[in-house]
């Protein structure tokens, strides 16, 4: 307590302190031996603090010191009064603290947005206990791979696998289609989680022969059941398949990965039950050609990545040896918070937000600034005024409480709206999806208190600093001075055109920003995808929900395109297994080479023969399938893959081994046709490919096929009409969302989109403050220069002379601050690059351009003034004094 | 225009009650903010900051005076801690707020906000 007393002395007034700080501490001292419990010292505690305040009041009044504390009153009226003339102030001149008020509220409240969107993405993206510890091992693996690394001591004190999948869910009076995960026993271990009702999935539940059981995720309950507990222990059908429901996950747990929150969790082994198509085989839990699983496991204590790398790594070459003459790919382990964000095709959002972030600190910047300008020239501009009230006898003191009140209402002013805007733009933002699927209304974004708190000690902050630092100068200036130098005052010229430089270069980064977004969006949206993307429809037919077989399933096809070819409107019909830039499905093919087969892994797709033509996909040389082709084994390759192999020709007419290894002569398939190269993802190139007929690969066929037709007309009309014929052909089957070509890429292209508008809206929001805070600036400095103006012409200065000297140095500012930030831009760009595909390279031209338009700007904002100073009579100016 | 002496202004709280507190005789600083919220059930509360800071004023202003130890207390206690004496001037200070406080009182009750006579 001692030390503590004596340190609390520092919170008191120095001038007690000096007198009595020894008899203080021992007062203090005793004072706190004498409490009672907790509750007497907290209340001690609060009378100290309370007190401390009191004996500043106290201590710093200028009241008679015959009347201790009596002052209290006229010093709140004081305080009224301050406040009554701030608004007035505010009413006469509303511009300049509307200006204020509105930039502060902009910067700081989209910034406050940002940083609660990078909050739940970058800065807690899984909720799970010490998360640091937990590696992702990348790729995928088989099965027994996984059953391998979980039974050796590989330096994981906990590992788990899981895969993503799509269930159909009938239970409960619903019949849904829901994201849900297969995992091993120890997923919700690792994760720490405790179920909200019954219980989660153990290493039981995944043993073989175990009974089919699933746990729910709590939104599921919520939505489907109502929070109904006796869903606990009910037996429902997933994927048509009996499992007993057993238990609740909290919502707050959305999966070890950020991409789909799974809603259905089943053990891995209950895929031979549940499972459909490849997964639905118990072969396909037994092989290690098969790989579906992603692996976590959590570091044990002491252990390195590096140690826990290699163990992994030789573990894996022992159980599972590549294939000869193929190079393993090397083992790398990745801290799960970071591979959580990883999505499809390697769409890391992450990017996106460390540039939001980037992009709302620099308009943040550029706000605090303008006000700082603000507030310098409107003190600039009183200095007279505070010069008339100091000679009248007002105080520094109370000069300054003056300017602290204004400052005060404008800070308080621009951080109420600044919690209007940033809940303004969580909403904007919340309708976004950020790359790879990751929806942002999902994450649950909200304002913090703490970034609410943040956000007003950001204003008050910025309008404080800036508005007292300039009073406390002028309060400092001989009043005498002041106000024989009249309104003219020339010292703080140098700040202001820091200021103007920083503004300038602030926006031209912002502009330079929102150009490449939209340069990179045009990119996106004109880039040649290799198939022709208008008068399509798709529409995905899930076979696997219903349980159909894949030679069902190809009769439904058969049968649909009879349907639809009958129809006037409709060109052609196709059929595929993946959606064009949705993903892949990578397969181990064996291509000749110099007489040997090279095992390679190439990107594949099942399709029908008139896949090609319904999606516009040009053939280069051979044929197409034709209907024919089921029967003997023939396949069709792209551009990328004869380029790589064939680069001489000679492919149509080569086989390709799809066993990988050439031993089964059955497996051999004829390359019959070369067609062009379709993009898999806007930000890869096109991936070797390989098609192989649907008629032919029944067994990785699966029962999902998509149809995609070629229409003459309208196509979004033409979605609805396929879907209801598909429905009057086969009414059984549950039916995708029948979209045209045009939706589909449109929500691919959601990531460009998602930046260009955010980009777009600060640099407008750069360029309205840049505008607003150059001109103050830039039109004040030019009106401070009459005299100087009036004398020089009273000289015999040509007019013309005079104003390009004034021109010139009212731009000097605006072209360093455009060098800085285009610079800056160039710089920042080349770290862009690797983050945002299709980032055009900044050109000498485009930062031209922006300095040359910001120009522009300020020379309109110094003309007017400058004109009407060199229109008064040199005579008119030199009496103004 | 500064208050002349001659009309006194109202005392703070705390400076009544350090003054009713050293009306008994001369104290220190500890005793008399027990003294304080012993008197008015811990209503009024003096930190040290609020004794101390009226203290200087009181005594810059020669309402109170350094006073030597009485002979009853603690050897300790006298080494460790300052007392203080009301002096004439503050004697008449406090008098002068109780006879305020007093004409208030009797106006509350003339004007029946009291009632006449104090029922203990």
């Amino acid at each position: 307590m001692t030390r503590f007393t004596r340190l609390w002395l520092f919170v008191y007034p120095p001038s007690i302190r000096r007198d009595f700080g020894a008899e203080m501490a021992t007062t203090m001292a005793s004072a706190w031996q004498e409490q009672r419990g907790a509750g007497g010292r907290a209340r001690f505690v609060v009378t100290l603090v309370g007190d401390a305040v009191a004996s500043w009041r106290q201590g710093s009044s200028e009241r008679p010191p015959s009347d201790p504390g009596g002052g209290r009153r006229t010093r709140l009226a004081g305080l009224g009064a301050d406040l009554r003339s701030a608004c007035r102030l505010f009413l006469r001149q509303p511009l300049f603290a509307l200006g204020a008020v509105v930039t502060l509220a902009l910067g700081i409240g989209a910034t406050s947005a940002i940083v609660s969107l990078a909050d739940a993405t970058l800065l807690r993206p899984l909720p799970i206990p010490r998360s640091g510890q937990v590696r992702q091992v990348e790729g995928s693996w088989s099965h027994p791979s996984f059953r391998d690394l979980e039974a050796a001591e590989v330096g994981f004190s906990q590992i788990a696998a899981w895969s993503n999948q799509t269930f159909g869910f009938d239970g409960a009076g619903a019949s849904v289609e829901l994201p849900g995960a297969a995992v091993s026993g120890g997923y919700f271990g690792l994760a720490g989680i405790r179920a909200v009702a019954g219980r989660l999935l153990d290493p039981n539940d995944d043993r073989a022969g175990a009974p089919a059981v699933a746990v729910l995720s709590e939104r599921a309950w919520t939505r489907l059941t109502g929070r109904d507990p006796s869903i606990v222990g009910a037996v429902v059908a997933i994927n048509r398949a009996p499992v007993t429901v057993v238990g609740i996950a909290p919502k707050d747990f959305r999966g070890l990965s950020l991409r789909d929150a799974p809603e259905v969790f089943v053990p891995i082994r209950a895929m031979a039950q549940v499972g459909t198509g490849l997964l639905g085989r118990a072969k396909t839990l037994a092989t290690r050609d098969v790989v579906w699983l992603n692996i976590v496991g959590r570091l044990r204590d002491g252990v390195t990545a590096a140690q826990a790398t290699a163990k992994v790594e030789a573990l894996s070459r022992r159980v599972d040896p590549p294939a000869p003459g193929s190079t393993p790919s090397p083992i790398v382990l990745t801290p799960l918070t970071a591979a959580a964000f990883s999505g499809a095709a390697g769409a890391d959002p992450r990017g996106f937000i460390y540039m939001l972030v980037g992009a709302t600190t620099v308009t943040l910047l550029l706000a605090c600034a303008t006000v700082a300008n603000l507030l310098l020239v409107r003190a600039e501009r009183r200095r007279r005024e505070m010069a008339l009230r100091g000679a009248l006898g007002a105080g520094r003191g109370r000069l300054m409480r003056f300017v602290f009140v204004e400052s005060l209402v404008i800070g308080l002013a621009g951080s109420l709206g600044a919690i209007a805007v940033a809940r303004g733009t969580i909403q904007i933002v919340g309708s976004f999806d950020l790359p790879g699927r990751v929806s942002i209304g999902d994450l649950g974004l909200s304002l913090s208190p703490t970034l609410v708190l943040t956000a007003i000690a950001l204003g008050l902050g910025t309008s404080l600093l800036f508005g007292l630092v300039p009073a406390w100068y002028a309060a400092r200036t001989d009043a005498q001075a002041a106000l024989r130098d009249g309104a003219r005052g020339a010292s703080r010229q140098p700040v202001r055109a820091v200021l103007v430089g920083i503004q300038v270069a602030l926006c031209v980064l912002l502009l330079l920003g929102g150009l490449a977004f939209g340069r990179a969006m045009e990119h996106a949206l004109t880039l040649d995808l290799g198939f022709d993307t208008t008068h399509a429809t798709l529409l995905t037919l899930n076979g696997s929900r219903a349980r159909y077989t894949p030679q069902r399933m190809l009769d439904v096809e058969r049968r649909v395109t009879d349907a639809l070819a009958a129809q006037s409107w409709v060109a052609s019909v196709g059929w595929m297994s993946i959606l064009p830039l949705r993903g892949g499905m990578s397969w181990t093919v064996g291509v000749p080479q110099a007489g040997a087969i090279q095992p390679v892994d190439v990107e594949s797709n099942i399709v029908s023969s008139g896949y090609f033509d319904a999606m516009g996909i040009p053939l280069r040389e051979g044929r197409v399938f034709a209907d024919a082709d089921g029967a003997s084994k023939v396949v069709v390759i792209n551009e990328a893959l004869v380029r790589k192999y064939w680069p001489k020709g000679g492919a149509v007419g080569a086989e390709l081994a799809l066993d990988g290894d050439g031993k089964d002569p059955t497996m051999r398939a004829t390359i019959v046709g070369v067609v062009g190269d379709m993009r898999r993802a806007i930000q890869a190139p096109p991936a070797p490919t390989f098609y192989v007929p649907d008629a032919q690969d029944l067994t990785t066929m699966g029962a999902t096929q998509t149809l995609v037709v070629r229409v003459r007309q309208e196509p979004a009309a033409a979605a609805l009409q396929i879907a209801s014929i598909v429905k009057r052909v086969e009414p059984g089957l549950p039916l995708g969302a029948s979209q045209t070509m045009a939706d589909h890429l449109g929500v691919l292209l959601m990531p460009q989109r998602l930046g260009l508008t955010l980009f777009v809206l600060f640099a407008s929001l750069a360029v309205v403050l840049t505008t607003f805070g150059i001109y103050a600036v830039v039109a004040f400095a030019v009106s401070q220069r009459t005299r100087e103006i009036g004398v020089r012409i009273a000289l015999g200065a040509e007019r013309g002379r005079v104003l390009g000297l004034v021109l010139r140095q009212g731009l000097r500012p605006v072209f360093v601050g455009s060098l800085i930030g285009g610079g800056g831009f160039v710089l920042a760009g080349s770290a862009l690059r690797s983050l945002i595909f299709a980032l055009p390279t900044t050109t000498a031209w485009s930062v031209a351009a922006v300095a040359a338009a910001i120009a522009l700007l300020s020379l309109g904002a110094m003309l007017a003034p400058a004109r009407r100073a060199l229109r008064i009579a040199p005579t008119e100016a030199l009496r103004a004094e | 225009m500064k208050p002349s002496a001659d009309v006194p202004m109202p005392l703070s709280p705390a400076v009544f009650h350090i003054l009713l507190a050293l009306a008994e005789g001369p104290s220190h600083g500890y005793a008399v903010m027990r003294d304080v919220e012993a008197r008015t059930d811990g209503v009024v509360r003096l930190g040290p900051g609020m004794l101390y800071g009226s203290i200087k004023w009181l005594l810059a202003d020669g309402w109170i005076e350094e006073a030597a130890p009485p002979r009853g207390d603690s050897a300790k206690d006298a080494e460790r801690r300052r007392y203080y004496a009301l002096t004439r001037t503050g004697r008449a200070r406090l008098r002068a707020e109780a006879e305020r406080l007093q004409a208030a009182l009797d106006l509350a009750r003339a004007r029946r906000v009291l009632p006449r006579r104090a029922t203990r």
